[in-house]
């Protein structure tokens, strides 16, 4: 655990950073191993030994996509407009924020791209005979038109967001009252395997796309879902105030998160059914000083009341836009600090 | 549109709508988009199908206590074992009335025995969080289905320790309680599915999950190279789109009575049966998923081909599996299922 902590506060660090990481003696770290992670040229590594873990989970992750369908194919030709399957409009799945550190393939985004020149320049150094434009398909979507999502709505930058937590902690419930706004007492079933929906969200100006991932929570599907965890760039972590068991397992979805997710995954700690007065067998106050321990945020929710519901994921989205958008010179989007206002100003009760 | 009915034809007053039970023969309540209009039409068809089926199950098992295998009996189960019949059908086909008959006293003896809290609990969680749209889980309908499938998942549980309780099999017991309407029967059915019938899908490992989903995987592109192309282009792994149909055999991916006839043959013929349907979706619908642009085009598509009236005409999609698919035998599967593994294996998932 100790390690956790380690790491998750050199994650912290590397935020002031501005998300660029480099080694101890100041190279970037290359994934030599892994073709498809070259056009993203730097990597987290703090110390020594994160950097072999590191590696050999960039193997596995080869590894794995060899079963699934081999490993993933240069580009097809960008042919503009009209759409073969070859085509691929870039969208949730490789947009990948550029300016932070990686591990993430990228091999199969591409883009049109609109005003985002000036980060061409930090993947061209990345080699692998990719071009500015393909070197973005790491990066976020800038299409010089909106994009059509699939459920018709446009959108500038898309992203992935998962939630994780125990079973029965309300992660559908959640996902359901931000997608729809509606909560779903004694009618949902759980959730078997992978599922998502879709919201397009308006953040300053800026539609964010977030296609938010739902899990099973038990824990033999997380051998399962676990291999998502390395695409996402957010994840949110629920557990439920009244049940003490999945606030306790906390620790151990950190460390699952820890091993699988992407290094400069944003993450946001969710104690859910705030509503349940009664029941509640775990305090605010604990929640938070856990948060604190692990350097993330944290809030209570209720998809039953609506409570910071919209706040957790707009949180999210504007962490996310604020990292592939902003210019060098901008400060850096104070993702704790954001949530700690806007929480006293909306609801009193929950805010620290 | 049940009003546009009723004002055109006047004489004929009710609409579709008003005509059909808003609670299907299994007791789940149809959703608010329901489109009762087709599902008459569908049904005026279909009622004349198992009609006739009826009829000739109920010459065949004239007379007989049981049913021997043959080639007129697959034939019969693939053209749909008539609902009076199906338990029955199952518990034979499935070698579970044997064991049923053989273990008498067992299923109580495990309800009676002390039960692990942490099985309990788990699941406890997932009880009311199966069928809420089924009028017989409500925790107030008489006899309640959500009591007796805790028994049934407790009583598995600690018979086969090594599987435990996995999300998934709520829903296949429940749906063996609503065909069975007896808990012993459902567990014993439960217990031919995961023990035998079924690879290892709901150890905790999930090797046999992981292993047929890069089988089916291994098959498309063979079958549907064009599928298998999109797949490997937007990088979606298989088990984002299709961990669902084999953890909870097409439960809540297809509809309830096409899910049923995909289980008489499933009963009858075993585990090769999830392929033909998986195979027959993909490939009959192969254009559509070619036509995805990106990652989250793929998924989409991946949901829309489990729904319309493809699916819906179950009888029509019972003859499609046996000829869209092509040529499926057990002997290749069984090899695939073998390297494949031993791939999942050796690259330490």
């Amino acid at each position: 655990m100790r390690g956790l902590c380690v790491a998750i506060a050199d994650l912290q660090k590397l935020f002031a950073h501005g998300g660029q990481a480099w080694e101890p003696n100041g190279q970037p770290v290359l994934r030599t191993a892994l073709p498809y992670l070259h056009r993203i040229n730097r990597e987290v590594d703090v110390n020594g030994v994160y950097g072999s873990r590191r590696t050999r989970r960039g193997e596995k992750c080869q590894e794995r996509s060899n079963i699934v369908g081999g490993p993933i194919r240069p580009h097809g030709h960008d042919s503009g407009v009209q759409f073969s399957f070859l085509k691929r409009v870039i969208d949730c799945h490789s947009a990948k924020p550029v300016r932070t550190m990686s591990r993430k393939k990228t091999a199969k985004g591409k883009n049109s791209t609109s005003g985002t020149a000036a980060k061409d320049k930090d993947n061209g150094k990345s080699g692998k005979g990719t071009t500015g434009a393909e070197a973005l398909s790491n990066g976020v979507v800038h299409p010089s038109r909106p994009s059509l999502s699939n459920s018709g709505e446009f959108y500038d930058i898309a992203f992935k967001v998962m939630l994780v937590g125990d079973s029965g902690v309300g992660k559908t419930c959640l996902l359901v009252r931000f997608k729809d706004g509606a909560f779903l007492a004694g009618s949902f079933i759980s959730t078997v395997g992978i599922d998502f929906r879709n919201k397009v969200l308006n953040i300053d100006g800026v539609k964010v796309k977030l296609q938010i991932w739902d899990t099973a929570g038990q824990e033999r599907f997380r051998s399962v879902t676990h291999a998502y965890y390395r695409d996402a760039h957010a994840l949110l972590l629920l557990y439920d105030v009244t049940n003490k068991t999945s606030f306790d397992n906390i620790q151990a979805w950190l460390t699952e998160i820890h091993d699988y997710a992407q290094q400069d995954v944003v993450l946001m700690l969710l104690g859910n059914k705030a509503d349940s007065t009664h029941e509640r067998v775990v305090k605010r106050e604990e929640g938070e000083k856990l948060a604190k321990e692990f350097g993330v945020p944290f809030m209570e929710t209720s998809a039953k009341s609506g409570l910071n519901v919209d706040l957790a994921f707009t949180a999210v989205a504007k962490e996310l836009k604020h990292r592939s958008m902003k210019e060098p010179s901008e400060p850096k989007f104070q993702l704790h600090e954001y949530v700690n206002k806007e929480m006293t100003k909306t609801t009193g009760c929950c805010g620290s | 549109m049940e009003n546009k009915a009723n004002g055109t034809r006047p004489g004929t007053s009710n609409s579709a709508k008003e005509r059909i039970q808003r609670v299907d023969p299994y007791g789940f309540e149809r959703p608010e988009d329901f489109d009762y209009e087709s599902y008459e039409e569908l049904m005026s068809e279909y009622l004349v199908v198992l009609t006739r089926r009826s009829i000739k199950w109920s010459k065949l098992l004239q007379g007989h206590s049981k049913v021997e295998k043959s080639l007129k009996v697959k034939r019969y189960v693939r053209k749909g074992i008539p609902n009076e019949h199906r338990a029955l059908m199952w518990l034979a086909a499935s070698g579970a009335q044997e064991k049923l008959e053989k273990n008498p006293g067992y299923y109580n003896k495990l309800l009676e025995s002390e039960h692990d809290d942490k099985l309990v609990e788990t699941i406890r969680t997932d009880l009311h969080r199966t069928f809420p749209d089924n009028v017989q889980f409500r925790k107030t309908s008489e006899p309640c289905l959500q009591k007796t499938l805790f028994n049934v998942l407790v009583a598995y549980g600690h018979h086969n320790k090594a599987v435990g309780y996995c999300q998934g099999m709520n829903f296949i017991s429940g749906y063996l309680l609503i065909i069975t309407k007896d808990e012993e029967k459902a567990f014993w059915l439960l217990d031919a599915l995961l023990g035998r019938i079924l690879p290892d899908y709901y150890t905790p490992a999930m090797l046999g999950l992981k292993t047929d989903q890069e089988v089916l995987g291994e098959l498309v592109r063979v079958k549907a190279p064009g599928v298998w192309q999109v797949m490997t282009q937007h990088n979606v792994m298989w088990t984002l789109v299709v961990s669902r149909w084999f953890i909870c055999l097409f439960i809540d991916v297809l509809p309830v009575e096409t899910v049923l006839r995909i289980w008489d043959c499933l009963f009858y013929e075993g585990s090769k049966i999830i392929f033909r349907v998986a195979l027959t979706l993909i490939k009959h619908n192969q254009a559509q998923i070619l036509t995805a642009r990106a990652f989250p085009d793929v998924c989409d598509h991946f949901k829309d081909i489990t729904r319309g009236g493809f699916v819906e005409d179950c009888h029509a999609f019972m003859q499609k599996i046996f000829t869209e698919p092509g040529s499926l035998s057990k002997a290749t599967i069984n090899k695939l299922r073998d390297t494949l593994r031993e791939q999942i294996t050796s690259q330490d998932f």
